[in-house]
């Protein structure tokens, strides 16, 4: 039960729905922003560095013929200086023959030993590549470059390289720029975001503050007059709920009134039964008998109400999965329970039942049938007719409970199913068909009373019959 | 047999206790539910009758804890509620039985009788009767051990199915009897089900009981009854 993660608020459902995709789209657009930054930057600075490779190369001079044409330098190392960009950054180079031979430059920079990438925008005989060099990381430029003389000529390689110092402050210049730009603007999107979503959720939250600030036992209706139209649906859903608990609550609390003026009545005849068995009015033995019968009826009148609240409370919960039981053989339990009340009162009993599943608690339909059972034999004068039949038809089970007793007349008709209609007047409780409404409601069906008239059109008793749905197909 | 109220109503409790001591047994009268405890542990007793209900600890958390403690006591538990699952809940916890109030005393001495017949060893059960063994309705006697009918002291002439439809009758006089359940007793075996056989023996055993208090009741589609008619 407790380990239920809360669902998220509105507002944090919207901040996160908003913000989000736009903070993973700046991301990603800032990461795309940067790298195209970087790549411009390096293609310029490859450009220089390219620049100060042919410079040297001018500078080269090629001595003897032919095969033997030697490269011969001329390069002073402060010719590079004009190349280096700011104090920072410091250029190095090395000329080689092509086998390798040093010409000219830092013997200890590493010969070039690649091959000319097929790539522009530079031509065929250019090289770029990041190495180390005296423990720092630099870009290296490669040119051959053909040094000819008159006699002869030779291919001189020729390598510059330059610390990347400059390269990665710039790069870290625009990354700074790039994400503060981008960060302002995730800002104002927060902000916004946040008004807006702050006031779109006010009413709301001015709602449920109202709600919980009612004191209870507060079911007016809720004003909620600005609130916005997608709000209306749920402050009249509320406002109707309230209604009906208001409805519940009148009715629970004229259903205290009447039950505890329901429970005095045999304690009052309790009373007198037991001043008269005092004073001598009856042998004592008489007056225990007497009071033990009062006992039995507020014993069964307190009975009947806790079988009304656990039928209410049973309708407010989900009914358990596997609660499906034979009205046909409940019917017969009952009347076997019963049977000594029948045989009391010398009843012409039957019963004809056929197997008829239907979905609910057996102790409902043992209650339902009890009550129904108990009206019936309550009712018939002794030596009469009962009769109980179960029935169904494939979709409806149906319960009948036949009496030969004084059927019910047209006043009573309309108020029989209330608490206490009847009252003790009748010697029960007055809650039975209340509960057999209630039982009847809660599954799915509904009860109903009939009087039975003769040929002379007179009433010769009363049938009870409760239709409900019948569950599944298979038989019980 | 001594028997431990834990009960915590004093009128409740000093009349329960009054009657069990008339009916013979040896009632220890307790009113708080961690006393109570205490002495079902110091000295347990041979059953222990607990009310659900009770200041200090509730009749289950009692319950409860002495099982824990390893306390075999049989239990009686008494409440007020009596929905379903309170008495699962009170099973489970250990109970013997349960009974609602308000109740008979006759219903509770049975009960307590009934958990001591099935809990407790023959010999230290004294005050426990025997199940009587013999029924009386109207003028009839019916006494178990033998089989045997009598109508003011003589023995009643019955062939054996209607012997043995009268002797499940008369074990509850007033209350009716399923057909099914009658069936297997007057025709144990049969293998071919015919209610309809009961209604031959039923009928003479209807004319048989004239004259014995007794009147053969028949419920259509249901069962039979045997019902004690009034005096005079």
């Amino acid at each position: 039960m407790t380990g239920r993660r809360r669902p998220l608020s509105l507002r944090r459902r919207l901040l996160l729905g908003i913000l989000l995709p736009v903070i993973l789209l700046i991301g990603f657009n800032t990461a795309a922003l940067y790298r195209q930054a970087l790549a411009a930057v390096n293609t310029a600075y490859d450009r220089t560095l390219l620049a100060s490779a042919k410079s040297i190369g001018e500078q080269l001079e090629v001595n003897g013929r032919d095969a033997s044409a030697r490269l011969h330098a001329t390069v002073p190392y402060s010719a590079l200086e004009i190349f280096e960009a700011d104090n920072q950054t410091r250029l190095f180079y090395r000329v080689s023959e092509q086998d390798g031979r040093l010409v000219s430059g830092y013997e200890e920079m590493p010969f070039w030993r690649g091959h000319i990438p097929d790539r522009p925008p530079y031509s065929a005989l250019v090289d770029f590549y990041d190495a180390e060099f005296r423990g720092n990381a630099v870009r290296v430029a490669v040119l051959l470059q053909l040094v000819a003389s008159s006699s002869g000529h030779a291919i001189a390689v020729i390598q510059v390289a330059e610390t990347l110092q400059l390269r990665r402050s710039l790069a870290r210049q625009v990354l700074v720029e790039t994400l503060t730009g981008q960060a302002g603007l995730v800002a104002v999107i927060v902000l916004v975001v946040l008004l807006v979503v702050q006031g779109a959720t006010r009413p709301v939250r001015r709602l449920s503050a109202e709600l919980h600030a009612r004191p209870e036992g507060d079911l007016r209706p809720l004003a909620a007059r600005d609130a916005p139209r997608e709000l209306l649906p749920v402050v009249d859903a509320t406002n109707q709920l309230m209604r009906r608990l208001r409805h519940q609550l009148d009715q629970q609390q004229r259903f205290i009134r009447d039950a505890a003026h329901q429970l005095r009545t045999p304690l009052a005849v309790l009373k007198v039964q037991v001043q008269s068995g005092l004073r001598g009015d009856v042998p004592p033995a008489e007056a225990l008998q007497e009071i033990g019968a009062t006992v039995d009826r507020a014993t069964a009148l307190a009975q009947q109400m806790l079988s009304l609240a656990r039928v209410d409370q049973a309708r407010h919960e989900p009914a358990d999965g596997d609660s499906r039981h034979d009205l046909g053989a409940v019917a017969r339990e009952l009347a076997l329970e019963l049977s000594p009340l029948i045989g009391e009162q010398d009843l012409d009993f039957g019963i004809a039942t056929v197997p008829a599943p239907v979905a609910a608690p057996e102790w409902m339909l043992r209650e339902l049938t009890r009550n129904l059972l108990h009206n019936a034999i309550r009712h018939s004068p002794p030596g009469g007719m009962l009769q109980l039949r179960v029935g169904q038809d494939g979709r409806q089970v149906r319960l009948t409970v036949s009496d030969s007793g004084p059927g019910i007349d047209d006043e009573l008709r309309g108020r029989l199913f209330q608490p206490f209609a009847t009252g003790s007047a009748s010697g029960g409780t007055g809650l039975g068909l209340a509960i057999c409404q209630e039982i009847a409601r809660s599954a799915g069906g509904a009860i109903e009373l009939a009087n039975r008239h003769d040929a002379a059109g007179r009433v010769v008793g009363l049938d009870a019959t409760v239709r409900l749905p019948m569950a599944g197909h298979a038989a019980v | 047999m001594r028997l431990m109220l834990v009960e915590d109503d004093p009128v409740l409790r000093a009349t329960l206790a009054r009657t069990l001591l008339r009916r013979g047994f040896e009632v220890i009268e307790m009113g708080d539910g961690r006393q109570a405890l205490d002495a079902w542990a110091a000295a347990p007793p041979d059953l222990l009758v607990l009310d659900l209900s009770l200041p200090g600890l509730d009749g289950l958390e009692v319950l409860a804890a002495g099982r824990r403690r390893g306390l075999a006591t049989p239990v009686l538990l008494l409440t007020a509620r009596a929905t379903v699952g309170d008495r699962v809940m009170g099973l489970n916890a250990g109970a013997d039985d349960y009974l609602a109030k308000p109740f008979d005393l006759d219903e509770l001495e049975a009960r307590i009788r009934a958990i001591a017949r099935r809990r407790l060893p023959a010999g230290s059960a004294s005050a426990v009767d025997a199940d009587p063994g013999v029924f009386q309705a109207g003028q009839l006697r019916y006494e178990k051990f033998s089989g045997a009918i009598y109508c003011r002291g003589e023995a009643l002439e019955l062939a054996p199915r209607e012997l043995a439809l009268l002797q499940a009758l008369i074990q509850q006089p007033g209350r009716a009897v399923a057909k099914e359940r009658l069936f297997e007793l007057v025709f144990p075996g049969a293998a071919e089900v015919q209610y309809e056989a009961i209604e031959v023996v039923a009928y003479r055993l209807r004319k048989k009981l004239a004259g014995t208090g007794c009147a053969l009741m028949t419920l259509r589609g249901l069962g039979y009854l045997l019902k004690v008619e009034a005096a005079g």
